[in-house]
């Protein structure tokens, strides 16, 4: 069985909530314990771009994840996702809010409640809240995950500018493949022994020439040049045809 | 049409200046966050418990997820260069600096920012912060553009040599390695990242050749000393 796993970062800045960037990352998966991270994808005052299919065992539905245009003091906004068992078997997930980079206390001062399938699971500060565990679903069955993001209202202007970027990952796993003798596909690369399997590509870090740009530019002084010659060549001949 | 053609004239040769300008602004913007740090770490250590630079391994992410996270981001962003560091930038540049790296040897200081993103690699170098953290065992890994500008960030890293040092400082401290190898791989050769826990490691990457990248430079280093 392979799944595949997503995880999102998402940036919250005073009085504007923007997503910034996809996460998207191929399928793997862990021998012992099979692992399945699911997030969500848009961007800014657009409709969800994603919805994330997993070939096989869960369906990630987020057409109603992050259309949230504007975050200010005392307001409350609401985001979901569905996650969807379609594994034909019963799994338990994990849900984990982490805050990646940004203000540590901007996070820490944003509320959370989370509800499962209208059932409150959790509320607190996101710092708190930031993992829940063992959820369960049944096969063939889906959940509603909610998440009431509230600005409090006696936060005012000291959080202006701030911002953090948070990542939301759905974890789930088979409990009946583990096996914890057994060591991850993955390993950790400081680790000495084992075989590591690593997938991807080393980061692109090539910059562009700015052919375009050149080009234009020529384009543009070749015309002007060829303006300028034959406006003067031009101006002569009258000037000619004058005397 | 005289009129017309020193305006074109004159348009075609902003053109023509704009990539070369837009590489001073980003230079200054760089060494605008470098004046800043010691001042922005100080606030940082004091006001947030300062994290450092600190390696997200063995947590969520792998290592894997984590390289292919980059590629995808950046297929899908924008390579759009934000040449000015407007306050709203400055303040999340600042947040997302953990230190800077310096290479002597090639007269290179950059800033160094947690996680590799399209906008972190235009202002200097990027952690990736499913590697091991910078000082401690394993391999810590850190990637910047071979810029075209003569110098910026790691256009000159093919001509380290082995031996020559290199300069790490974050909140933790200030880190020194020394280059021990220097290869080009293709880009899937990823194997490069790995490390063990007997040796703290470094490795430093680019795209190799300047132009029409196909591979990447990389150049290993093995940490020395700590001198903070």
């Amino acid at each position: 069985m392979i799944f595949q796993q997503f995880s999102e970062t998402l940036k919250y800045e005073y009085g504007i909530y923007k997503v910034r960037g996809l996460e998207g990352m191929k399928g793997w998966f862990i021998n012992w314990k099979l692992v399945l991270l699911i997030g969500c994808c848009c961007y800014f005052l657009l409709p969800p771009a994603v919805t994330v299919e997993a070939s096989e065992g869960l369906k990630l539905h987020d057409d109603q994840f992050m259309d949230i245009d504007l975050f200010a003091p005392s307001q409350t906004e609401t985001t979901k996702v569905k996650v969807e068992n379609v594994s034909g078997e019963k799994l338990s997930y994990d849900l984990e809010l982490l805050q990646t980079a940004g203000s540590t206390d901007f996070f820490e001062m944003l509320e959370v409640t989370v509800l499962k399938n209208q059932e409150k699971m959790a509320s607190g500060s996101l710092s708190d809240v930031h993992t829940l565990e063992g959820i369960n679903i049944s096969e063939d069955s889906e959940d509603e995950i909610v998440w009431e993001l509230h600005f409090p209202e006696d936060k005012g202007n000291e959080w202006q500018g701030k911002a953090f970027q948070m990542k939301v990952n759905v974890l789930a796993e088979r409990e009946t493949d583990r096996e914890d003798d057994e060591p991850p596909t993955i390993t950790n690369p400081s680790v000495d022994s084992g075989t590591p399997t690593l997938n991807g590509v080393l980061p692109q870090t090539g910059e562009s020439f700015p052919n375009f740009w050149y080009l234009i530019a020529c384009f543009l002084i070749l015309s002007g040049s060829y303006m300028l010659i034959r406006s003067a060549r031009t101006g002569t001949k009258i000037k000619d045809l004058l005397e | 049409m005289k009129v017309i053609g020193v305006v074109l004239i004159v348009v075609g040769l902003f053109f023509l200046a704009r990539p070369a300008v837009e590489d001073y602004f980003l230079q200054n913007a760089a060494e605008e966050l470098l004046d800043d740090w010691p001042q922005h770490s100080q606030i940082s250590a004091k006001d947030q418990g300062a994290p450092p630079l600190t390696s997200r391994y063995n947590e969520e992410e792998s290592l894997s997820a984590e390289l292919l996270r980059i590629e995808e981001q950046f297929q899908n962003e924008s390579p759009a260069r934000e040449v000015h560091l407007t306050e709203v930038n400055k303040a999340r540049l600042q947040q997302q600096m953990k230190g800077h790296i310096a290479i002597p040897a090639i007269n290179v200081e950059v800033p160094l920012f947690y996680g590799v993103d399209v906008t972190a690699l235009e202002y200097g170098a990027a952690y990736l912060s499913s590697t091991a953290a910078i000082g401690e065992a394993g391999n810590a890994a850190i990637a910047a553009h071979r810029s075209h500008a003569y110098g910026r960030n790691f256009n000159r890293l093919n001509e380290v040599e082995t031996g020559q040092p290199i300069e790490i400082e974050t909140m933790s401290g200030r880190f020194l390695y020394q280059i021990t190898d220097i290869t080009v791989v293709a880009p899937e050769q990823v194997e490069v990242l790995l490390g063990t826990k007997k040796k703290k490691e470094i490795t430093l990457i680019t795209c190799h050749p300047v132009e029409n990248p196909t591979h990447r430079l990389i150049v290993k280093g093995e940490f020395i000393e700590e001198t903070r």
